[in-house]
């Protein structure tokens, strides 16, 4: 009896949910310009600001207030880091493989990102080089999939509006099929450097099957987006005028 | 007398490697614990020289007086196919049931998601919108993955040289695995508009076990 209604038969993580890698279609992501709108606290309470250290708050304002988010690396076609790849409003894929998960992005320049479930441990991540992307392992706990990664570089921004991180910043990430069409992401943000304590943002990505007719023409097929054929907006936008 | 010193590193490296080349249980299987390490290849030289038409010789000429300068890959941009099988930046097989997927460590971090089939299943959509990575399909011949690509933009070149082509290019890869180590390519390159027969790319890849593959962005600092 399949868990979902229509779960292929083959189960690559032999009793774990699939994330949908053979069927035809694309997980639609949300386009969260603020993560602290789907961020609460201990309490339940939606955060004012997330816990930043009076750094991180300064450093955000300059970003969002001041500037107009006019530096945002992903508007210059770099990778949008983790966990900022589910909160651009482009499309994913996720394949399931007995050692690994790679997620395939149509944004964030066409990138793909790997998550090593081969039962390796995180690097320390003075060990590598810090990148975009980091370095990514998981486990289940119970039927949700559990993504830690840290070993990022500090030059991606947390969401559009600019909450900063360094290379300090370490990430689970929490994905439960909740039914069919939806995954529930759950990222929990750790960076020291800039926030007093960890906190969670509360996301979710939808299912669009392959279908045919006049809202969807992907055919289930992810499209080819590159996002630096032709970038030239970025550089004409400015902060606060006169400043 | 002459130092034989040299016979170390390669006596050392031929013992390291002594292990693993062989005979792979199953040839269709392209993945493992490691990646393949790709060749870099400027200009294509086919035996028998590249059949260029007028438009193509044309083009082709144009480039080589400006030495190559507007290459789209300069500007970060896909290198298409079959070029980003010999830029010099390792790639991965990672092989699904219904799809192949290969990942590549140039050309922006991209990657290529070819559905499997058989083929008499060949069919590409029927007017397809040009990218730069075209419209794959795949299937297996032998222990052969062969990939049929078309409905590329005309915005990527065959190589760095300045082989050009437009939209109507046709590739048929074949992608072999001789033994452990080494993978065979061609790419069967058809494009009426700018050669005057089809012709052929043969290159191949060598494989790194244990080696993953590195995070190169190229646009980082190409601003």
């Amino acid at each position: 009896m399949p868990r979902f209604p229509n779960e292929p038969q083959y189960g690559v993580q032999a009793g774990k949910p699939d994330f949908g890698g053979l069927a035809k279609g694309v997980w639609n992501v949300p386009y969260i310009v603020n993560l602290q709108i789907n961020a609460h606290d201990e309490k339940g309470c939606q955060y004012i600001y997330p816990p930043f250290t009076p750094a991180a708050k300064a450093l955000w304002e300059q970003r969002e207030l001041k500037d107009l988010e006019k530096d945002d690396p992903e508007g210059f076609c770099l990778p949008p880091g983790v966990p900022r790849m589910l909160y651009t409003p482009y499309p994913t894929q996720i394949y399931q493989m007995p050692d690994r998960i790679l997620f395939v992005f149509e944004g964030g320049a066409h990138v793909w990102r790997v998550v090593y479930m081969d039962g390796r441990k995180l690097p320390n991540p003075d060990d590598i080089n810090p990148t975009y992307l980091g370095y990514s392992v998981a486990h289940w706990d119970g039927d949700t999939l559990v993504i830690e990664s840290n070993g990022f570089n500090n030059r991606t921004w947390l969401d559009a509006s600019g909450h900063p991180h360094g290379e300090q910043l370490k990430v689970t990430e929490r994905l439960t099929r909740t039914d069919f069409n939806n995954i529930k992401v759950e990222a929990t943000i750790d960076d020291p450097e800039f926030y007093t304590k960890p906190w969670t943002v509360v996301t979710g990505i939808t299912w669009t099957p392959n279908r045919t007719g006049p809202f969807t023409m992907r055919g289930g097929e992810l499209l080819e987006y590159i996002c630096q054929e032709n970038n030239k907006d970025q550089i004409h936008i400015h902060g606060v005028l006169g400043k | 007398m002459r130092s034989k010193l040299w016979l170390i590193p390669a006596a050392t490296a031929f013992l390291t490697l002594l292990p693993v080349i062989g005979q792979v249980a199953n040839q269709r299987d392209l993945g493992g614990p490691g990646v393949w390490s790709l060749p870099n290849i400027p200009e294509l030289m086919p035996a028998g020289g590249v059949p260029f038409n007028a438009k193509g010789k044309q083009v082709w000429d144009e480039r080589q007086r400006t030495q190559s300068a507007s290459d789209p890959e300069r500007a970060c941009l896909p290198s298409g196919v079959p070029r980003i099988m010999y830029m010099p930046y390792s790639m991965e097989f990672l092989q699904l049931p219904n799809r192949m997927v290969i990942v590549y460590e140039g050309g922006t971090h991209i990657f290529r998601s070819i559905p499997i089939g058989t083929k008499a299943g060949l069919k590409h959509p029927a007017d397809p919108n040009p990218t730069y990575l075209g419209d794959s399909y795949g299937w297996w011949e032998g222990d052969s993955l062969m990939v049929d690509v078309v409905g590329f933009n005309d915005r990527t070149w065959l190589d760095s040289a300045g082989h050009p082509h437009g939209e109507k290019l046709h590739v048929v890869e074949k992608y072999t695995r001789r033994d452990s180590l080494n993978l065979e390519y061609t790419a069967n390159i058809e494009d009426p508009e700018y050669y005057t027969r089809p012709w052929t790319v043969t290159t191949s890849a060598t494989y790194r076990p244990n080696d993953r593959l590195k995070e190169y962005i190229c646009q980082e600092t190409a601003r």
